[in-house]
């Protein structure tokens, strides 16, 4: 009804350059590429908060992670910082069956292919290590390699769409 | 003779059933009028202020024909009708037999309070010791367990709370009258049987409900307790769902079959709650989940044991049955998610409109109820609850946004124009008559601030205060802090609708409203049962006094279909005697009955200083006045007396008016020679103070009746036939209804053929074809002796005269002239479809009308369409035609959604303002945009703007104001919402006598109260010659307006009211103030004979004619100066 | 720029000028009959007179300061019913602007009547117009009272002076008369303007042969301002004087003591138009006794009674269409300032509703019209 629930109660509205209610009309408009190319649904954090708070119910944040997959498989994630970090992200997932945070960051910083990425995370990095937060160790988990499967079938399953 | 009367039940008192009721009885109904609360005045007893005027003007309903039948009283206060019984406190829980010939069982609440012999004065409340939420404040003040329901109502009398009274007693100790029954004994004889295998439920159970007083027996298994109940006599059964051995639902069904009236509720763990609810469906009353909540359980065996001692049975038979239960409002605190909907400031409207009433908590004033300090910036949030399909709400509400409108500008008011007021809404829904220019002049006016933009979450700022988060016209996140954020609460299915459907037999919709015949809106699936007001969808007040209209005009032909009659019972010579040449002789009847109340008011002494103020008045001591034997002894006094004027002393005048119409019958005195005194009002105080009070007010009415005119009012005659201008749907109907009620009509149509408007719509958006419908309807009419329909026939002249009689002339299509005589006029002139030079309209053939449009989807149309646009607005809610025209929104719907459905691959863009979908339509709304339908906004600052190029190629480019830039589409086919215009009335206003809006449609006598008349007697308009409307709503107002022309028509004279004014032509100058001053036009120069002349069936006794005369030439019967003067000098005399 | 036409002033006559005017008014047929002041033989007092014969419009004086009675009830009388032939008349600002009341209280008609106005510049009162005309002296009277406005000596003459109502009166021109004769901004001993501000009026003119030109009228308008700022000046004193004179109702009732329900002052007010007083109806017939219990009840009752009650009336009934033109005052025996209580209550009633009370035939009269949102800060708006 476009009531702009979802811009109002989304957390990264101000960082996006298209509101989410400027996004769904814009897929509406069938504007493909205009999408695709902003960083809207990259910024994404998936709160749920506008899904919980749209009058009609829809899917909203679903909608969001819908579009990253459609621009993943579309290649459309060429010049994104999200992109890559989903991916080092689930790939880590995947090999250990869950995040293993150092190296996650490690292959981030790697596929983003800019030293100004990793320099600007510095700060950060130092703060949480300061306070504990994070281990540098990598731990072993008894989950490796076990969601290999599932992803390979999901991965067919894709294919065979 | 007829002798059979006709009867009627009408369920639900509020404005709905008010008005059916006082609808049903001015044709001569005997009409029972019941309501489940304690008082009459749904909703309308909370809100003190309407649109337009922002004032209450219920009174207006009353009978203005005939009125002297029902008190003229305050209606928010009460309901005085000698054809009506009202019955507070009651439900109707069976309905049996046929329509026609119903028999209906009626329950009623127990009263612990003899109403009788309660006297209002409150001293029954201060020992309360419970104190909790107040329902008529909305929850923002406490009130006490023993109460009264409503501040203002008359008579009032308080009523207990007993799921909320601990039976301390203290209240039955300090009544002065005896009046309170707690009934202790009863509960004691109430005994409940508690059956649960684990002891430690039925000892803290059995605890429970004896503190509550109740008596209880206890059984660990569900064959002990089928033991018990074979045994004794119980009241209620508690009874666990899950035991070892037999369970619940086991032994349920065999209680059932022992004692299928035995109330059981079951009792049941969270985990076995379907086993509960199956339990239910063979004959439980309820429920109660563990653990158990004490309150709720108690409010549940207090439900039950009231039923058992509620006033059981009592039977009526009536011909019809009218459902008028109107609507609730959902509780927004309740919507589950965190949305700040439960904080201090936060407060629905109803909680605002008590806010700044000033019989609410805080005696008007516009402040915040956490801490009362001035509420200065306040934001109102629409469709909350509504609109809303997580809340099971695909509906607007309706009413909201007026509402919203209106308390902004009350906010405003209150503050002096201080409050800074901002509505956050996303479609403001202007779609009644003159709703739009409303908003336009709150928006320009008044400094309201409109905000399309839905709020997500309430949340706290610092000190009471609340912060909301939006994103503004351009796009850009805002954060606003408020005072006050009141919530426009969707509405509900009322909360009895259930029951009541269960009982009456008839269904309802998914959303819980009655069901309803599409187009015939006021039938429920039960024939004889029809529904009146909002219980038939979401209406404001306008249109349930329409449908509630509609609703008696149904019941009012069934009854008579049937055999019933609203005749009257023909009176026999005149009723009272003239005795203008008598001397007059006056009595005074002081009622010594319950003198304590008044603190000991010595009568004597009192008799004794009237016989001083004027010895030639008879002073009678009498007691119970009210009763019967009372009044025997007074008229046998009267007698004696031979006194022919009579004031009486003695308490509630307004309960007085049909004893005085009695006493005035027995007597042969006119009851205006008489006068009741309320000289037990706790107004006046106690002690000396209120001895002087009431003396002045006794000699006040002595000194108002010396001068009192004894004339009766004046009967008129009425040509008992009526003439409907306009043969389309509306007009139609409005033949019909009346002629079925046995009167002759006439019936002018311009056309050849009849139809009107409706001729051009293929099928509602419902999907109802409209041929069927109309088909019936000329065909019915055509074949009814009782009318006469003159096709391509114009009315070419009209003069009233005398009483109702009209004499018109018709010009029919040879040239003819024909007259024709008659007592009431319905006005159905319709309308047509707007003309338009915008968008390139006539430039290309791709630029349509949306009846064009219809015209072709009709014929296969949709296919080979690739882009469709619509332009919504065409020429409407700007100046020219500054009103929304209400059916295009839904006619662009539904030939989208046939589009969509002929031909899916279709695009269609929609560009709107706000779209109309009230009510039920808004789902109409959610399936377009389902299916793909595009809606663009823009304002009415910025149109669409439309070139046509070669080949009448369209182009249209606009603004999307969402994504801020140009968008241009190239539809193959453009159609424009262009509104409905009146058609042209002519000279129809001078020849009947009514006036027309500046859009050119009738002006209704009061938009709210009155919506099918006009201020001139005997005239009424329906559909859309009034306003536009659908087709199912220009049935339901040519039903309401039939019925008020037969109000009318069922008489045989017309009496005008006893208080009317006149003219003392002696000392008249012609100076004609009063003609302008009379707001009923009831007043004219006769050129003739160079008088002032008075319609006194149009005169309602207003005086304000006597008011602008600077000579009392004008003078209102019964208020004449000297006796208002005499009565200003008593009231003085003691100061 | 008005149309403005011009009568030239022969020998300084500005009186014997004026009575040719109108004398061309009956001579072109353009009136059956002239009503307008006109001298008495007997002790050189004016008084209005329905002229048909030319001859008689020598006598004709409507400069003269001093009008005997308020004009516009005398034209009601003629136009109460609907006229068969046009008339002129030729009346004060303060006798037009009653006139218009009159016909908005359907007392009157403009049809068929041309109202004529000259500028006023004050009127003595009754009383005192008697030693001021002096005897058998005709016309002179009036010339030197212009004369004397001219060089600058004001308006008193022997002992005497205009009326404090023409002193305080703030519309010394009517600009709702058909025509209106220039007095002001102009050498009134050469030219006299005739200025048309209706079409009726520039009808007139034309009919007559009178020669226009648009012509600006500053002079005038400076002349006219400087007049009515002094005269607001004298105006407000007064309403200062008369609200503290009358500020409760003790003080009311000393301001009204002399008072003996002559009624004389309702008699000569020209819109108190009703056909019987109010006050000489029954209604005020008390019964005997009850005098007594209202001397009972108060240790000692005034008499006459109801005297406060009869001017708190008149001001209910008519302080909405108060011209001011202080023929109350004038009328009273006993001096009672009746014009100063009545312009004070009307200056606010008429403020209060926007009205002027004749300005315009358009203006509906306040109670005639009803305003939704009005006077909210008495009523509250809502309640």
């Amino acid at each position: 009804m476009q009531c702009g629930t979802c811009t109002g109660s989304c957390g990264s509205a101000a960082r996006m350059e298209h509101t989410p209610r400027q996004l769904w009309r814009m897929v509406q408009a069938g504007m493909k590429d205009e999408i695709f190319k902003s960083r809207t649904f990259w910024l994404c954090s998936s709160c749920y908060y506008c899904t919980l708070r749209c009058p009609r119910g829809l899917p909203l944040t679903d909608t969001m992670a819908a579009l990253k997959r459609v621009a993943v498989a579309e290649g459309y994630t060429t010049d994104r910082k999200s992109a890559p970090f989903y991916k080092a992200f689930l790939d880590s997932v995947r090999k250990y069956g869950r995040v293993r945070e150092s190296e996650m960051m490690a292959r981030y910083f790697l596929a983003v292919k800019n030293p100004a990425v990793p320099l600007s995370f510095v700060p950060l990095g130092m703060k949480l290590m300061a306070r504990g937060k994070m281990d540098l160790h990598m731990p072993g988990f008894g989950g490796r390699g076990k969601l290999d499967r599932l992803y390979r079938k999901v991965m067919e399953l894709e294919a065979a769409k | 003779m007829e002798t059979k009367t006709g009867r009627a039940l009408v369920i639900g008192a509020g404005i709905s059933g008010i008005r059916s009721a006082l609808d049903l009885a001015e044709m001569n109904y005997r009409v029972y009028l019941i309501d489940k609360s304690p008082h009459i005045g749904g909703i309308l007893s909370q809100l003190d202020y309407q649109f337009p005027t922002d004032h209450c003007g219920m009174c207006k309903m009353l009978p203005t024909i005939g009125r002297d039948a029902s008190s003229q009283f305050c209606l928010r206060k009460g309901l005085f009708h000698e054809n009506i019984e009202v019955l507070p406190g009651t439900e109707m829980i069976a309905l049996e037999g046929e329509p026609g010939n119903f028999k209906a069982t009626l329950d009623s609440a127990p009263t612990f309070i003899d109403p009788e012999k309660c006297i209002g004065c409150g001293l029954c409340s201060a020992p309360c010791p419970v104190s909790l939420p107040d329902t008529f404040n909305g929850g923002l003040a406490k009130r006490k367990a023993v109460h009264l329901p409503v501040p203002h109502n008359i008579p009032n009398r308080y009523t207990i709370d007993m799921a909320a009274c601990t039976r301390c007693g203290e209240c039955e100790k300090v009544c002065p009258t005896g009046a309170i029954d707690l009934k202790t004994e009863a509960r004691r004889a109430f005994k409940i049987l508690v059956v649960d295998d684990e002891l430690v439920v039925r000892d803290s159970l059995k605890e429970w409900l004896v503190v509550e007083g109740f008596s209880v027996d206890m059984a660990d298994s569900g064959a002990e307790a089928i033991d018990l109940v074979s045994a004794n006599e119980y009241g209620l059964v508690l009874l666990d769902v899950k035991m070892p051995g037999m369970d619940g639902v086991e032994a349920l069904q065999i209680i059932r079959e022992m004692k299928p009236d035995l109330p059981v509720l079951m009792m049941t763990a969270y985990a076995t709650v379907e086993t509960a609810v199956q339990a239910m469906k063979i004959g439980a009353a309820e429920y109660l989940m563990k653990p158990f909540d004490i309150e709720a359980l108690n409010a549940k065996v207090v439900q039950q044991y009231e039923s058992t001692v509620a006033v059981k049975g009592r039977v009526i038979e009536v011909g019809a049955v009218i459902m008028a239960t109107g609507s609730d409002f959902c509780d927004p605190a309740k919507i589950p998610g965190a949305f700040g909907y439960d904080y201090p400031n936060v407060v629905t409207g109803l909680q605002f409109e008590r806010i700044v009433s000033g019989s609410g908590p805080g005696a008007g004033k516009l402040v915040r109820p956490s801490d009362g300090k001035p509420a200065r910036k306040i934001a109102f949030l629409q469709c909350v609850g509504s609109r809303d399909l997580k809340q099971k709400a695909d509906y607007c509400s309706s009413v909201c946004c007026m509402f919203s409108i209106k308390e902004a500008l009350l906010a405003k008011a209150k503050s002096g124009g201080e409050a800074d007021t901002a509505i956050f809404y996303m479609d403001m829904r202007t779609f009644g008559k003159d709703f739009q220019r409303y908003r336009d002049s709150a928006e320009k006016e008044s400094g309201v601030r409109f905000i399309r933009s839905r709020i997500h979450t309430v949340e706290p700022d610092i000190d009471g205060r609340l912060s909301l988060h939006y994103v503004d016209g351009e796009g850009a996140m805002v954060e606003e802090i408020f005072d006050l954020v009141v919530l426009a609460a969707g509405q509900r299915a009322s909360k009895g609708a259930r029951e009541l459907a269960r009982s009456a037999g008839v269904e309802l919709n998914p959303a819980g409203f009655c069901r309803t015949d599409e187009l015939f809106q006021s039938k429920s699936s039960r024939e004889g049962v029809f529904a009146g007001g909002a219980i038939s969808g979401l209406k404001d007040i306008s249109e349930s006094v329409i449908q509630a209209g509609s609703a008696s005009l149904e019941a009012s032909r069934l009854i008579r279909s049937k055999g019933g009659t609203s005749r009257p019972p023909e009176p026999k010579g005149a009723l009272f005697k003239d005795s203008s040449r008598d001397l007059p002789r006056l009595a005074v009847a002081l009622c010594a009955c319950a003198s304590s109340l008044a603190g000991g008011l010595d009568l004597e002494a009192l008799g004794a200083a009237l016989s001083r103020w004027d010895p030639s008045i008879r002073v009678l001591q009498t007691e119970r006045v009210c009763t019967l034997a009372g009044k025997k002894s007074l008229l046998d006094s009267l007698r004696d007396t031979g006194c022919n004027m009579i004031s009486i002393g003695a308490c509630m005048p307004c309960l007085y008016g049909k004893m005085l119409l009695d006493l005035a019958r027995e007597t042969g005195l006119s009851p205006g020679l008489m006068d009741v005194v309320d000289i037990y009002t706790p107004a006046f105080g106690r002690g000396g103070q209120a001895e002087a009070r009431v003396q002045t007010a006794m000699k006040m009415s002595i000194e108002r009746l010396k001068g009192a005119d004894p004339a009766p009012g004046r009967s008129f005659n009425i040509i008992r036939k009526a003439l409907v201008i306009g043969g389309g749907i509306s007009g139609l109907t409005a033949a019909l209804a009346i002629a079925d009620h046995g009167f002759k009509v006439d019936l002018v149509e311009k056309e050849a053929d009849p139809g009107g408007l409706v001729r051009a719509i293929g099928s509602t958006i419902e999907g109802v074809a409209t041929s069927g419908v109309l088909g019936r309807l000329v065909s019915g009419v055509r074949a009814n002796s009782n009318i006469s329909l003159h096709t391509g026939a114009e009315v070419v002249g009209s003069k009233a005269y005398q009483g109702l009689s009209f004499l018109t002339t018709i010009k029919t299509g040879d040239g003819e002239t024909k007259q024709i005589d008659h007592g009431v006029t319905i006005l159905a002139t319709g309308g047509k479809e707007a003309a338009t030079r915008e968008y390139g309209f006539g430039q290309s053939g791709s630029v349509v009308t949306q009846h064009e449009l219809e015209g072709r989807l009709g014929n296969g149309g949709a296919v080979g369409l690739g882009v469709v646009a619509m332009i919504q607005c065409v020429g409407s809610r700007e100046e020219g035609r500054n009103y929304c025209s209400r059916i295009c929104c839904q006619t662009a719907l539904k030939n989208a959604l046939r589009i969509k459905k002929d031909n899916p691959e279709a695009k269609v863009y929609i560009f709107y303002r706000d779209i109309m979908t009230y009510g039920f339509l808004d789902a109409y709304y959610t399936k377009a945009r389902q299916e793909g339908v595009i809606f663009i906004r823009y304002s009415r600052d910025a149109k669409p703007e439309v070139t046509i190029g070669e080949g009448g190629k369209v182009t249209i480019v606009t603004r999307d104001p969402i994504l801020g830039r140009d968008i241009a589409i190239e539809p193959d086919l453009l159609v424009l919402g262009t509104g409905l215009a009146p058609n042209d009335l002519g000279r129809l206003g001078e020849y009947f006598g009514f006036e027309v809006n500046e859009d050119g449609f009738f002006r209704e006598a009061e938009y709210k109260w009155q919506p099918v008349d006009s201020k001139k007697r005997g005239v009424f308009a329906c559909g859309v010659a009034h306003s536009p409307r659908s087709i199912s709503e220009s049935i339901a107002m040519a039903q309401a307006a039939a019925q008020r022309a037969l109000v009318m028509l069922n008489r045989d004279v017309v009496e005008a009211g006893s208080v009317v004014a006149r003219v003392r032509h002696g000392l008249c100058s012609l100076c004609e103030r009063c003609i302008s001053a009379c707001p009923y036009g009831a007043r004219s120069r006769n050129e003739e004979n160079d008088r002032i002349e008075i319609d006194e069936l149009a005169c309602q006794g207003c005086g304000a004619c006597a008011a602008v005369c600077p000579n009392s030439a004008s003078v209102v019967r019964g208020f004449g100066d000297r006796q208002v003067m005499a009565m200003v000098d008593a009231a003085l005399e003691l100061i | 720029m008005s149309k403005i036409g011009k009568i030239t002033v022969k020998d300084r006559d500005t009186v014997s000028s004026l009575q040719d005017f109108l004398k061309l008014l009956l001579q072109k047929g353009a009136v059956e009959a002239v009503l307008v002041q006109q001298r008495l033989a007997i002790n050189n007092a004016v008084m209005p007179a329905l002229i048909t014969d030319i001859e008689n419009l020598g006598q004709a004086d409507p400069l003269a300061p001093a009008f005997a009675l308020n004009g516009a009830r005398m034209l009601s009388r003629l136009t109460r019913k609907p006229l068969d032939a046009p008339i002129a008349a030729v009346m004060r600002p303060c006798e037009i602007r009653a006139f218009v009341e009159l016909v908005k209280l359907k007392q009157g008609s403009v049809d068929n009547v041309i109202l004529i106005s000259a500028d006023c510049l004050g009127a003595y009162p009754n009383n005192d117009y008697a030693k001021v005309a002096g005897m058998g002296a005709g016309a002179e009277s009036t010339l030197s009272f212009y004369r004397n406005i001219i060089s600058g000596k004001g308006t008193a003459a022997q002992d005497a002076d205009i009326s404090p109502a023409c002193k305080s009166c703030e519309h010394p021109a009517a600009v709702n008369a058909d025509i209106t004769i220039g007095l002001l901004g102009t050498n009134m001993e050469e030219n006299l303007l005739l200025i048309a501000n209706t079409p009726k009026g520039e009808k007139l003119l034309a009919d007559l042969g009178v020669k226009v030109e648009d012509e600006p009228l500053d002079g005038r308008k400076s002349a006219l301002d400087a007049l009515v700022g002094e005269r607001i000046e004298y105006r407000d004193r007064m309403f200062a004087r008369t609200s503290e004179a009358v500020s409760s109702v003790e003080k009311l009732m000393g301001y009204l003591r002399a008072c003996v329900n002559c009624h004389n002052c309702r008699v000569a007010c020209p819109v108190c138009y009703c056909r019987e007083c109010v006050f000489t109806t029954d209604v005020f017939d008390h019964e005997p006794a009850q005098y007594l219990r209202w001397a009972k009840r108060r240790g000692a009752l005034k008499m006459p009674t109801d005297t406060v009650f009869f001017h708190l009336t008149r001001l209910a009934h008519m302080s909405a269409a108060c011209i001011g033109c202080g023929q109350c005052s004038n009328a009273c025996p006993n001096d009672v300032p009746v014009m100063e209580l009545f312009r004070t209550v009307a200056h606010g009633v008429q403020g209060a509703f926007g009205y002027g009370a004749g300005a315009s035939l358009e203006d509906e009269p306040p109670l005639s019209v009803f305003h939704e949102k009005e006077f909210c800060e008495v009523t509250g708006g809502h309640d």
